[in-house]
């Protein structure tokens, strides 16, 4: 696809080239701080792993590095906070609030149900005190999804509110959602090699495999994340979308699968469970996403960065 | 939007300046304090310095919030929004978008101060749960006060002031004379979010709910989500109030 300039999702005039002078700054600016942080990470696993308070303080630094390149790049950039993404916008977009619970929740669901009938498990709840402790333990995972919702800001205020509108503009919407994919996947590193998260650390090929398959998860992934980003104007419903994926997935698993048979088929299950569902749903969402940008690319466009064109018609 | 909530930080700075010093101060004061028992091997833990830091500052935070809740309600404002593009739903919202933004900043700053604490004393303190459970009851406590604000302009806060008031008195005599060994016993509401925040690993939380009773459960697993319904509604009731307009507060 040629590349073609989506200022923060919602403007459709080609890029020009201090606009693209511009967004190559402000991904090196952001990278430059996730590679910092994913190195302190790696050194608090290796070496502060006895020391709570230094690993909880990098970790919780390095949750939040994306965030921080945000707010570096967009402050050397000069490109301020004024726009719209950091902002809900929920007037008119509660169609993307919807899909941002919904599609993880799906997504969750098509995981747990694909692990258990590929291995071998059957669909019965196999939590102790059946569907009553199964109903119990989705809810609470939906009532503590505020909370995570909140660390996972961290996250998506670097990568849907910066990385891949940056990458668009140079690589075009396929190519960010690639390009930021793999970024997304190997900013991963530290918690796949030393913690083994997804994936476990026994499986041929460690750790190798478990960061192919999780640039995988993430290039799909990122799809449906950045498709409610950019339906919405706002990078909220990408962070609730987020807090289901990291609250709800491990719910539905434990749901149906025995701990005996996860903890056995780490790797299979973090196939079956993340990375194929992923994948199924990623790619009619990438379609949808191109459809969008095809649509915008029709309609008026809004008068200012992250206004949707509904609003900015009305 | 943006430049409505600016607007309003730029005009209420004062007060804004005012708590981010006093904060500021009471920080230091605390953490050499706490450092200074620490040193001396107090008994008293470091759970408490961040317990009374955390309601401190998130009482306090009322007190700013509603200041930047009451400005620029005045007749004329209101018709003037009514016509601009802003339209009535945007200036609305930025009240509440406000109120959520200065409980974000005393949240973040709780969280530096139990960092700078844990530090101190070497054990890891951490009440982020509990932080953020604040920021959702003020957000809950800011969606019955905006309205009021905005349906009764300056005298919105004698409202306030009143309906607490009844509110703080049926409780007391509720807790004096009433029934509250529902509240208080071994599955009552207190235990589970004391449990809530001691374990917040979910597996101790699925044992502990299995075993309580079932208004506990639907207090605990619907609670987050009936504030959000509650926000929301408050949010369309001040919509509809600020259409109306004041009806006691003169520009």
């Amino acid at each position: 696809m040629k590349p073609k300039a989506l200022n923060n999702g919602n403007s459709a005039e080609a890029p020009s080239a201090p606009e693209k002078k511009k967004a190559v700054t402000a991904i090196l600016i952001f990278l430059a701080t996730c590679l910092v942080f994913v190195l302190m990470q790696c050194y608090s696993y290796a070496r502060w792993q006895d020391n709570e308070v230094l690993s909880y303080v990098t970790y919780m630094a390095f949750l939040f590095s994306p965030m921080m390149g945000c707010v570096l790049a967009r402050l050397i950039t000069k490109e301020g906070f004024r726009d719209g993404i950091l902002w809900p916008s929920f007037l008119g977009n509660g169609k993307a609030y919807f899909l941002a619970l919904l599609i993880p929740t799906f997504t969750g669901f098509l995981g747990a149900v694909i692990s258990a009938l590929l291995l071998g498990e059957g669909l019965t709840i196999k939590l102790e005190g059946g569907l009553r402790t199964g109903i119990l333990a989705i809810l609470l995972c939906y009532a503590q999804l505020y909370y995570v919702a909140f660390i996972t800001a961290g996250e998506e205020l670097g990568w849907r509110a910066l990385l891949y509108d940056k990458l668009e503009i140079l690589l075009g919407t396929n190519g960010a959602v690639i390009l930021g994919g793999i970024l997304w996947g190997v900013w991963h590193f530290p918690a796949l090699y030393y913690v083994g998260i997804n994936f476990g650390k026994d499986y041929p090929g460690f750790p190798y495999l478990g960061i192919f398959l999780m640039c995988v998860a993430t290039v799909f992934m990122g799809v449906p994340l950045w498709l409610v980003r950019k339906m919405s104007g706002s990078v909220i419903p990408a962070c609730l979308f987020h807090g289901v994926v990291d609250s709800v997935f491990s719910g539905f698993l434990t749901l149906f699968l025995t701990q005996e048979v996860a903890s056995k088929n780490t790797l299979l299950v973090g196939i079956y469970g993340f990375v194929l569902p992923s994948v199924i749903v990623g790619i009619p969402a990438w379609i949808c996403l191109l459809r969008l940008d095809k649509r915008r690319e029709k309609t008026p466009v809004a008068d200012t960065p992250g206004q949707t064109t509904k609003n900015a018609r009305s | 939007m943006i430049g409505l909530i600016r607007k309003d930080f730029y005009l209420n700075r004062k007060p804004i300046i005012a708590f981010s010093a006093m904060a500021l101060g009471y920080a230091v004061m605390m953490i050499i304090a706490s450092s200074l028992l620490h040193a001396m091997n107090s008994p008293i833990s470091v759970e408490f310095f961040s317990l009374i830091n955390t309601m401190l500052f998130y009482l306090c935070s009322i007190g700013v919030q509603s200041t930047m809740a009451q400005t620029d309600l005045g007749k004329k404002t209101r018709y003037y929004f009514c016509a601009s593009p802003a339209r009535i739903e945007g200036f609305v919202a930025s009240k509440y978008y406000e109120s959520f933004l200065i409980g974000f900043i005393v949240f973040l700053y709780c969280e530096i101060f139990d960092l700078i604490l844990s530090m101190i004393y070497g054990t890891l303190v951490n009440n982020s749960l509990l932080h953020v459970a604040l920021l959702f009851l003020i957000m809950v406590l800011q969606s019955f006060t905006i309205p009021l604000f905005i349906g009764f302009g300056r005298h919105g806060e004698h409202f306030k002031t009143v309906i607490i008031l009844i509110l703080f008195i049926c409780a007391a005599i509720y807790g004096l004379f009433g029934d509250v060994s529902f509240f208080m016993k071994k599955d009552g509401v207190i235990t589970a979010l004391r449990s809530m925040m001691e374990n917040a690993d979910t597996e101790s939380i699925l044992a502990w709910l299995l075993g309580a009773a079932y208004p506990v459960l639907i207090c605990v697993l619907l609670l987050p989500h009936l504030m959000i319904l509650l926000i929301y509604v408050s949010y369309r009731i001040s919509c509809t109030l600020f259409r109306r307009g004041a009806t006691t507060y003169e520009a």
